[in-house]
């Protein structure tokens, strides 16, 4: 698999689709029809290819209406997902609105799941307005901007958070905007030197 | 090792993943308990970014996607 820097976005040349990233795409596709989103946290890493698994794909999501959420509800389930978390509609928006988190897997499945949260700070809508699209197989799905993704899997700070992080500086580290890394390093309170990042 | 079968072998990998997870032995109920204690960690850490206010150099930065335009 090949990264490619594009104007477009990031494209990943000979990737070869995994489980995991179709789990993804399926879902992704759906959910751009009511929301902008992007997908945070370990799958980014496994995107760009870090050998490992996940039980959840964390997903951040442009705050909707409750309308909106329930149109975004009735979709998915016609399409075979369902709420891991017990309650209708109103309850799970509830939740959401609250700054919770709600899970949604394939009928009949518990994982993966994707973890759903509503954008809540100015983070969370940075991630969104600067969103890259990564490219592949004729499909896209979107991440925040590296720079962000890394400073902030610094600040989780977890052994898996900090390797996380550490993979996608050894993968991007040439393509990065430094000054924008450090930027964010320096607004999460976190430091990459002991690990070589910036 | 080319890059084209380092992706093949992460897909095998994670397909390995995915057929154990068909025999995921929890019920959603017990999952949700399970995992409760991380998703417990991760707000606390969560709370803690809902006060920052990020520099006007990188609120310029923004673009609009088209779910913020509707």
């Amino acid at each position: 698999m090949e990264v490619v820097y594009a104007e477009s976005g990031v494209e990943l040349r000979g990737k070869v689709l995994n489980p995991l990233d179709k789990f993804v795409l399926a879902f992704t596709r759906l959910l751009e029809k009511f929301a902008d989103y992007v997908v945070v946290g370990g799958y980014v890493a496994i995107l760009f290819g870090r050998s490992r698994g996940t039980e959840d794909v964390d997903v951040i999501v442009r705050r909707l209406e409750a309308s909106e959420f329930l149109l975004l509800y009735n979709e998915l389930r016609e399409k075979g997902y369902y709420f891991v978390n017990p309650g209708g509609p109103s309850e799970l928006y509830r939740m959401l609105d609250g700054g919770l988190r709600v899970r949604v897997a394939v009928q009949g499945t518990v994982i993966p799941n994707v973890e759903l949260k509503f954008a809540e700070c100015e983070l969370d809508e940075y991630s969104l307005d600067n969103r890259v699209a990564v490219v592949f197989d004729d499909e896209r799905v979107y991440v925040p901007p590296i720079e962000l993704q890394i400073a902030y899997k610094l600040y989780l700070g977890s052994e898996k958070d900090v390797e996380d992080a550490l993979y996608l500086w050894e993968v991007f580290r040439e393509l990065l905007n430094p000054k924008l890394l450090h930027k964010f390093m320096e607004i999460l309170g976190v430091r990459g030197d002991a690990y070589g990042i910036g | 090792m080319p890059n084209e079968v380092w992706s093949r072998q992460q897909a095998l990998l994670i397909e390995s993943f995915f057929e154990s997870a068909r025999n995921f032995a929890l019920s959603p109920e017990e999952y949700l308990r399970v995992v409760s204690y991380r998703e417990k960690r991760l707000r606390e850490l969560e709370a803690k970014l809902k006060h920052i206010q990020l520099p006007e150099e990188l609120r310029q930065r923004g673009r609009p996607t088209a779910n913020a335009r509707k």
